[in-house]
């Protein structure tokens, strides 16, 4: 597939990954550091890299179809996810059993378990959709579909979460897997429930202060 | 595949052997605009985002540190440390201040008695005096610094700018 592609292509596709990045990484170390409690700053970099996604994908020709917001392939990619999340989910859970630290009930800021649903399948599809609809289809643009992309996109996602030490090793390996399973079934709806399954079992899991409450980039220190 | 195949390559059903990205511009003049435009737009977000940056970091500096502190520390040895600062957002008002020894936090006060000026007179000027007494001597050689703490952001940020020049002491 990638043999089609000029370096041209390759290049566009990488400054598309470092553009779409920056906004995550301004919104996490810039707006965190200097706006304090401000939290509407955080609408700048989320709205210009919303906006230019879209732009990109118009530019690209690739329908909302296409980029994984699909029903059709929703068992496929469920079925390759099932395997692995499961494993990982027993032993979280058995951990969690075994140190005392399980809990159901608990959430990010306290909330109670009512609160989970709607936040974790908004925010798991929107997290998927930036970074398997978007990311990893311009890593593989840049890189050729396989272990190269998988690898990149895992690497980002991980670096989006520094520097929670547990945050960031999490999502490298759910990174990995997410992307892999998207590059054979892309449905943003499959890795998005997961993403949100995954995040729900490991805070019910994994000792609260192991997580530092899910905070990351400047915010993690404060 | 060969070049031609894999333009047209635009599917994503799963199970495909291609993922299917509809990746490469044709070379058709539309493509080649449709490109054009696009190289644009990633040159326009990441001047955005430069822009956005550096504008916010002028803005926080700017309210951070509007106006600052003058002020001094006059004197530090082995059984405490004095002197004086003046708010220039606030004249007249108290000050917080921290005092570190050796890069590390040691005290805090709150300098609020007013403090003579370099005529001597206390009453008609708007420095403030700090004093700080260690509870038990601070022996050896010992570098001191005195920081003013500013509360900005609704005290969402709290800044520290030093006082004078630092002091170095030695107490036996």
């Amino acid at each position: 597939m990638n043999e089609g592609i000029t370096a041209e292509e390759r290049a566009l596709a990488a400054w598309e990954i470092v553009a779409a990045s920056a906004s995550a990484l301004a919104a996490e170390w810039v707006v965190g550091t200097l706006s304090g409690r401000g939290r509407l700053l955080l609408l700048i970099p989320v709205t210009t890299a919303v906006v230019f996604m879209l732009l990109s994908h118009r530019a690209r020709g690739e329908s909302a179809r296409e980029v994984g917001w699909r029903l059709d392939n929703f068992a496929e990619a469920a079925r390759l996810l099932a395997a692995p999340m499961l494993v990982v989910s027993a032993l979280l859970v058995g951990f969690g059993w075994y140190a005392g630290t399980l809990d159901f009930g608990r959430w990010e800021g306290g909330q109670t378990i009512m609160g989970v649903p709607g936040l974790s399948l908004i925010w798991g599809p929107l997290q998927q959709y930036a970074l398997q609809g978007f990311i990893n289809r311009r890593a593989q643009v840049a890189l050729g579909r396989g272990s190269s992309s998988v690898l990149l996109v895992a690497f980002l996602f991980a670096l989006f979460h520094l520097p929670n030490p547990w945050l960031t090793f999490a999502t490298f390996a759910g990174g990995l897997l997410w992307a892999w399973v998207y590059q054979r079934a892309p449905n943003i709806l499959a890795v998005g429930v997961s993403h949100s399954l995954m995040t729900w079992v490991m805070i019910s899991s994994v000792p609260a202060g192991a997580l530092h409450n899910l905070r990351v980039g400047f915010k993690y220190f404060g | 595949m060969n070049d031609a195949a894999a333009r047209e390559q635009t599917d994503t059903e799963a199970g495909a052997f291609e993922p299917g990205l509809r990746v490469p511009f044709s070379a058709d003049e539309k493509a080649v605009a449709r490109r054009a435009r696009l190289l644009k737009l990633v040159a326009a977000k990441l001047a955005l985002d430069l822009l956005f940056v550096c504008g916010l970091a002028v803005y926080t500096h700017a309210v951070t540190y509007r106006n600052g502190f003058a002020g001094e520390l006059e004197q530090a040895d082995g059984l405490g440390a004095r002197g004086w600062v003046e708010d220039l957002e606030q004249p007249g008002a108290s000050v917080e201040v921290q005092l570190f020894l050796d890069g590390r936090f040691a005290a805090a006060a709150l300098a609020n008695e007013p403090a003579p000026d370099a005529r001597g007179d206390s009453q008609h000027n708007d420095r403030r005096a700090f004093v700080f007494q260690f509870v038990q001597p601070r022996y050896g050689v010992h570098e001191a610094r005195v920081y003013a703490v500013r509360a900005v952001g609704g005290g969402a940020r709290r800044t520290l700018q030093q006082l004078g020049d630092p002091r170095r002491f030695e107490w036996k």
